[in-house]
C-alpha cells in the first residue's frame, strides 16, 4: 500500500471507494483533469428528487364482538402516502484534500407535494387524493472521489460520492417541523470548461450526478428506511 | 333556588344550544342569553348507588361496576374532576333531592333505552346540582368479567352514561345498517356512540381517542403544548351544511376524533388533536336516529361521504387554516 493510500484511508473515506482511490491515484492521469488540493470548488445548481413512499395506513374503528375488550378492527378507509417527485436547488462547497478526493459540504432546498391516496371507504366513497405542500432541506457532508476516466477525454472525469445529511421538512405553512437523516451514494461526471489540470488557475465547469438516498425520520408514517433517486446538474467554479 | 330538570337521555333531544366554537357534542343550557356548557366544577363528583338488586346483579356488584367505569373516566389525564362514591341510598334515580344517584329503574315504557342520564341545573347560573343515571330493568344485565351472552354489560353502558354525566353528548364515529326492525352496529369508534353493541359485548369498557379528546376539551384538560385543532367549513353548492359529521383521522397514529358542523354556515372545529397531518372525512348523520345527536331540525343528511382534498396539519397550541369540504347530493 502506498503512503498516499494510507492518507486517504485516514481521511475516513468508505472502504469501497478507497480501493478505487488507489487506482485513480496510481494513474495520475496526465490527460485527465484533477482537483487542486485545498483549493475549494463552489457549485450551485438544481436537481430532481424522485417519488418517496411514506407509508400506508388502515384507518379503523372497532367491529362488533362478544366477550372481548379488543374486538377485531373494522376498516373505515385506507391511505397510501407518497412524497411526489420534485425539484430542488443545490449548493456544494468541495474542499479537495488530494488531487482526486474532496470533502464536500452541501445543502439543498426544495418544495414537494405530499399526496395521500384514500381508498376502500366503508360506505363506498370514491377514491380520493388529498395533498399538501412540504418544504424540504438537507444539510450534510460527503466524500467525493475522482475515478479513472481517460475514455471521457481531457475535460471530463467521472466521480463517486457518498455521505450523510440532516433532513428537515416543514409541512404546509411551516406549521410543523419533522427532522430525520439521509444517507446517500451517487456517481456522476465533472466536465471542466476551464482549468482542471491541477494547474494554479481558476477552474469552471459542469457537474452531472445521479444518486440514491436512504432516509429515516422526517415525514413518514411507517418506521424504517425508504429510498429515492436523485439527479443533479450544477455549475462549479474552482479557486 | 330556581332549578330546572333537563332530560339528556339516549333517545331524546339532547343538545340545548351547542356552538361551533365547541368541538364534540356537549350539553349546554341557555343562561342569560348565552350558552353555558354543562360540566362539573373541579373536584370530586359525589354519587350514591341505589340499594337494589335486579336480575342477579347485587347492589355490591352494581356499585363495583359503576366504580370501574368511573375509574376509567377519572383516569383521563388532566381531568380536574373525579368520581367519589358515597355509599348506598334508598332514593331512586330521577328524584330531585340534590344528590346524584345511580341505579336501576323500572322503565317498561322505554323498550329500546338501556339507560339514561338526567341533570338538575340551576337555571340562573347553569351550575350542576345533581345528575342521576338509571339503567332500565327491562333488560337483563350482567357484571361478569368476560361479559355474558344474552345480557347487557353493565360496565360498558355505565361508561357511556357517565360520559353523559360528565357533560358529553353522543359521538357519531360508527357504522350501522338497518335490519331486523332496528339498526345493527357494524363498528364503533367511541364509547359515546349512541347505539350499543350486541348483548355480551364488553368492548365499550375501554375509552376511545374520541371520548378522551371530547372530555379533555370539555374540561380544559388539553395542554396547548401538546394539542391543536382543525377548523373549517362543510358546504353543498357553496352553502353551509348543518349537522355534517366531520372525522379527523391521524395519518401518524390512525386515531379518530370527530365533531359536527353546528351552524347553518357549516363551520366546524375539532380540538384535542395531536400535532401532525390529518385526513378529513365528512359524512351525513345517518348511522343513528338524528334525535340522538341534535334536537334541532334542518340537519342535512342528503349528501355522500366526502374527503377533504387537502391535508390539514395540526400544530400544537394552534388551529389550522380553514379547510372547506364541498359535498354533493347523493
Amino acid at each position: 500500500m502506498t503512503p498516499r493510500v494510507s492518507r486517504v484511508a485516514t481521511a475516513g473515506v468508505l472502504a469501497l471507494t478507497l480501493t478505487t482511490a488507489a487506482a485513480a491515484d496510481a494513474q495520475p492521469g496526465a490527460e485527465s483533469p484533477t482537483f487542486r488540493p485545498w483549493h475549494p470548488l463552489v457549485s450551485i445548481g438544481g436537481g430532481i428528487v424522485g417519488s418517496e413512499a411514506l407509508g400506508n395506513r388502515t384507518i379503523e374503528t372497532r367491529s362488533v364482538a362478544v366477550g372481548t375488550t379488543t374486538p377485531p378492527p373494522f376498516t373505515l378507509f385506507r391511505t397510501e402516502s407518497t412524497l411526489d417527485r420534485g425539484g430542488r436547488g443545490e449548493a456544494v462547497i468541495a474542499v479537495p484534500v488530494t488531487r482526486t478526493l474532496s470533502i464536500d459540504l452541501f445543502g439543498t432546498a426544495g418544495r414537494r407535494t405530499m399526496t395521500t391516496a384514500i381508498s376502500g371507504d366503508a360506505e363506498g366513497a370514491p377514491s380520493t387524493d388529498a395533498t399538501q405542500q412540504v418544504s424540504e432541506y438537507l444539510a450534510g457532508a460527503r466524500a467525493s472521489l475522482l475515478l479513472p476516466g481517460r475514455w471521457l477525454g481531457r475535460r471530463a472525469r467521472p466521480f463517486a460520492t457518498a455521505g450523510g445529511a440532516y433532513l428537515r421538512q416543514l409541512h404546509d405553512e411551516n406549521v410543523l417541523v419533522e427532522t430525520g437523516q439521509a444517507w446517500m451514494a451517487g456517481a456522476g461526471v465533472h466536465w471542466w470548461l476551464r482549468g482542471g489540470g491541477g494547474r494554479p488557475a481558476p477552474s469552471l465547469g459542469l457537474t452531472a450526478e445521479l444518486g440514491w438516498q436512504w432516509r429515516s425520520g422526517g415525514i413518514a408514517f411507517d418506521d424504517g428506511v425508504r429510498g429515492l433517486p436523485t439527479a443533479s446538474l450544477r455549475v462549479f467554479a474552482g479557486f | 333556588m330556581t332549578a330546572r330538570r333537563f332530560w339528556l337521555a339516549f333517545t331524546t333531544a339532547a343538545v340545548l344550544g351547542a356552538t361551533p366554537a365547541h368541538a364534540y357534542l356537549k350539553f349546554g343550557v341557555e343562561v342569560g342569553g348565552r350558552t353555558v356548557a354543562v360540566r362539573w366544577a373541579p373536584g370530586p363528583i359525589r354519587y350514591f348507588i341505589t340499594d337494589r338488586e335486579v336480575g342477579g346483579v347485587s347492589a355490591q356488584a352494581f356499585g363495583d361496576a359503576i366504580g370501574r367505569a368511573s375509574a376509567t373516566w377519572s383516569g383521563v389525564p388532566g381531568l380536574p374532576v373525579s368520581f367519589s362514591p358515597q355509599g348506598l341510598t334508598r332514593s331512586q334515580p330521577l328524584e330531585a333531592d340534590g344528590r346524584s344517584t345511580i341505579g336501576f329503574l323500572d322503565r317498561p315504557d322505554q323498550e329500546r333505552v338501556l339507560g339514561a342520564t338526567t341533570f338538575l341545573l340551576d337555571a340562573t347560573t347553569g351550575a350542576l346540582i345533581e345528575a342521576d343515571v338509571y339503567f332500565n330493568t327491562r333488560f337483563r344485565w350482567s357484571t361478569a368479567a368476560a361479559g355474558e351472552v344474552g345480557a347487557v354489560d353493565l360496565e360498558s353502558v355505565a361508561l357511556h352514561e357517565l360520559g353523559h354525566l360528565l357533560g358529553l353528548g353522543h359521538s357519531a364515529i360508527g357504522e350501522t345498517e338497518l335490519g331486523g326492525g332496528g339498526r345493527r352496529v357494524l363498528s364503533s369508534g367511541a364509547v359515546m356512540f349512541p347505539i350499543s353493541g350486541p348483548s355480551g359485548s364488553i368492548s365499550d369498557r375501554v375509552l376511545q381517542p374520541d371520548d378522551v379528546a371530547g372530555v379533555r376539551d370539555l374540561y380544559g384538560a388539553l395542554p396547548a403544548d401538546d394539542f391543536g385543532s382543525v377548523q373549517g367549513r362543510v358546504t353543498k353548492s357553496g352553502r353551509g351544511v348543518y349537522g355534517a359529521h366531520v372525522v379527523a383521522a391521524s395519518l401518524e397514529s390512525g386515531e379518530l376524533v370527530a365533531s359536527y358542523t353546528l351552524s347553518s354556515t357549516g363551520e366546524f372545529v375539532i380540538a384535542g388533536l395531536r400535532p401532525g397531518p390529518y385526513i378529513l372525512r365528512v359524512e351525513p348523520l345517518d348511522d343513528a336516529d338524528l334525535e340522538s345527536f341534535f334536537g334541532a331540525a334542518n340537519v342535512d343528511i342528503d349528501f355522500a361521504v366526502t374527503y377533504a382534498t387537502v391535508i390539514p396539519v395540526v400544530q400544537a397550541g394552534g388551529a389550522t387554516s380553514p379547510v372547506t369540504v364541498e359535498v354533493r347530493t347523493r
